[in-house]
């Protein structure tokens, strides 16, 4: 009984001290977990916001160059001013943080491609801004971001069709009204490369088609121009899935002293899907002379299209700086698409002494013109040189930093008319001389 | 030792009640000694362990609100005002472009008053157009660097560094309510 009694104590005591114990252990595991989950919460914020930043960087590089966006592992400074990579990592006190640069495959079912074949998008890759660290029990944490970035502004485009390539190097002359149809082919017309329609006794028409693409590289050509035994332009008709134009087309009138023949402008005609001037190509339909009593009216250029992107020039201007009797005027450029991206210069001017300016008319879903400049304008010296017309339609009419104008210039007294119809617009920075008649027509 | 004439279990009995009265007492002191000194120690380290979380989330939380809320304006804006925004300072200012307003963040210097003492700290703001400014961090953040760093390449959209560091206001210097955090980021505008 005695010895019973003193054996309960002791296991008493046991219990009683096993049990504070477990208690106590439970509670500094708590306390210190609290603790460690709140210090790793600022961790994994502070990661969070590193990453982010690696995003923004990655996206900063990109819009200054998409070319800059390689793959690759990739460090960050800003040492210059503005976000570069540099190296394949870099450290920000106890963290590392690397820009992963991957480019993606597209599977595109029009080519025909097996799975596997899939082609790689050049206009999209996949930016990893991963954060590595060492937690307070020294493991290492990772933190990753992922975003795509595309080169929208810019697309180079995965071309993964039939086509098969065709490439003009040299002079092809046609004497007669032609028709080429290239269906299947992207043709390619390079530095040198000259399809030849000028006219011999009268002026000639070229029509191209092609269900793929055609691109004028800087230095090729296409003309259907005037000749000294025929002055008048002749016509140029372009139906493609997408062209580009980084050389010259022209239809240009063109007539020398003391020929006297006339030398009106011919016509220029493009419809595609996608249609891409570049800041050095050129699209002209002028007429162009020295002759005195010579007619020069500037041509026609129409283009219908979904997509159109230029920065280059399209003008269908007339000169005739000798004749005292014939008046040059300008002639007229019609443009109907989807999507305008503008910075070039689309002209219609007259540079005759008695010259009336041209006529152009933009009709389109969209359009963003910035530093473009929009001219009908007459340098005309005698009262008939009148100013020209101008019309641009637009759901959304942005003219940005640009001039537009339909002017008399040299006597001031006959400007033309600028009609700008629009749902919504912004001319921050435009000058539109004369004023225009604003009409605000939405769908 | 054997006790004359008692019998042997009224002997036993005595020696087993007067031996562990003392052994108890002792031992029952001791841990109760031992169990209220660390209970309380616990409960003590417990009461500042929470006071210090509650201030590194309360840190955490107005860092996280204030890069966040930021970082999205920008996304959203048409411009970053150059001219009408202050960079590379400790505390900086970045006006923003939207149709028909501006939207402005600063750090200001604002008097509070804690327990009756006035105690002078920095608030991040928000000033949206016309509207009086708001603030976006609480009473009990104190901002201590609100840098800004303009990191546009030639006519890219713009991209904005921000280095944010706040800590809870204490102007006792009490430990336990010692909490600083900072952290970076970018933005740049979508337009």
């Amino acid at each position: 009984m005695t010895t019973n009694k003193s054996g309960q104590i002791l296991i008493e005591i046991s219990i009683g001290v096993g049990l504070f114990v477990m208690i106590a252990a439970a509670l500094i595991t708590l306390t210190l977990g609290s603790y460690q989950s709140n210090f790793q919460a600022a961790q994994e914020t502070k990661a969070s916001h590193l990453a982010g930043e690696g995003i923004e960087a990655a996206r900063a590089i990109k819009n200054y160059n998409w070319e800059n966006l390689t793959n690759g592992s990739h460090g960050l400074t800003y040492a210059n001013g503005f976000w570069e990579f540099q190296g394949s990592l870099e450290n920000i006190g106890p963290y590392a943080r690397e820009i992963i640069i991957e480019s993606l495959s597209r599977q595109n079912n029009f080519c025909g491609l097996l799975p596997g074949q899939d082609v790689i998008d050049p206009d999209i890759k996949k930016v990893i801004s991963k954060i590595t660290w060492k937690s307070v029990s020294s493991k290492p944490r990772i933190t990753e971001l992922v975003s795509y970035l595309s080169n929208w502004t810019n697309p180079v485009k995965t071309r993964c069709s039939k086509c098969e390539l065709y490439e003009i190097s040299s002079v092809v002359e046609f004497g007669a009204d032609t028709v080429l149809d290239w269906s299947g082919k992207d043709v390619v017309i390079k530095p040198g490369g000259h399809l030849k329609a000028d006219s011999k006794n009268n002026p000639i028409s070229l029509t191209i088609t092609t269900n793929c693409s055609l691109i004028i590289e800087d230095g090729g050509k296409i003309t259907a121009e005037g000749a000294l035994s025929n002055g008048n332009g002749g016509v140029i008709n372009i139906t493609a899935s997408e062209v580009k134009i980084v050389g010259t087309i022209s239809a240009n009138g063109y007539s020398l002293e003391p020929i006297g023949l006339s030398a009106n402008g011919g016509s220029i005609n493009i419809e595609a899907t996608d249609l891409n001037i570049p800041v050095t190509g050129k699209m002209r339909a002028w007429g162009y002379t020295f002759s005195p009593s010579t007619n020069s009216l500037g041509g026609i250029a129409t283009v219908k299209t979904t997509n159109f992107n230029h920065q280059g020039e399209i003008s269908v201007d007339a000169l005739n700086v000798q004749s005292a009797s014939e008046k040059p005027d300008a002639g007229t450029i019609n443009i109907e698409c989807q999507e305008l991206v503008n910075s070039g210069k689309i002209n219609a001017n007259t540079y005759g002494r008695h010259g009336r300016a041209g006529i152009i008319k933009i009709k389109t879903a969209n359009a963003s013109s910035n530093n473009t400049n929009i001219t009908v304008d007459s340098w005309g010296i005698t009262g008939v040189a009148v100013g020209g017309k101008i019309s641009l339609s637009a759901n959304r009419l942005n003219i940005l930093n640009s001039s537009v104008s339909a002017i008399d210039i040299k006597n001031n007294k006959k400007p033309g008319i600028i009609t700008l119809i629009y749902c919504g617009k912004d001319f921050t920075g435009a000058t539109f001389n004369p004023t225009p008649i604003e009409i605000v027509s939405c769908p | 030792m054997k006790i004359e004439n008692c019998p042997d279990f009224v002997e036993s009995k005595l020696k087993i009640i007067t031996g562990f009265t003392l052994v108890e007492l002792i031992i029952y002191l001791s841990l109760v000694s031992l169990i209220a000194v660390v209970s309380i120690s616990f409960v003590w380290n417990i009461v500042n362990a929470r006071i210090k979380n509650e201030a590194n989330q309360e840190v955490e939380q107005n860092l996280r609100f204030g890069l966040e809320k930021i970082t999205q304006a920008i996304r959203e804006a048409d411009d970053v005002s150059a001219m009408d925004s202050i960079f590379n300072v400790s505390s900086g200012k970045l006006t923003l472009k939207y149709p028909g307003k501006d939207i402005i963040f600063d750090a200001p210097v604002k008097i509070i008053n804690i327990n009756g003492q006035d105690v002078e700290i920095h608030k991040l703001r928000i000033k949206d157009g016309d509207s009086d400014p708001k603030d976006l961090t609480s009473n009990k953040i104190d901002i201590i660097n609100f840098k800004l760093t303009n990191l546009t390449r030639g006519l890219e959209p713009k991209n904005i560094k921000i280095n944010l560091t706040i800590k809870h206001v204490n102007p006792t210097q009490n430990l336990r309510w010692a909490a600083e955090i900072s952290s970076e980021t970018a933005s740049s505008i979508r337009k």
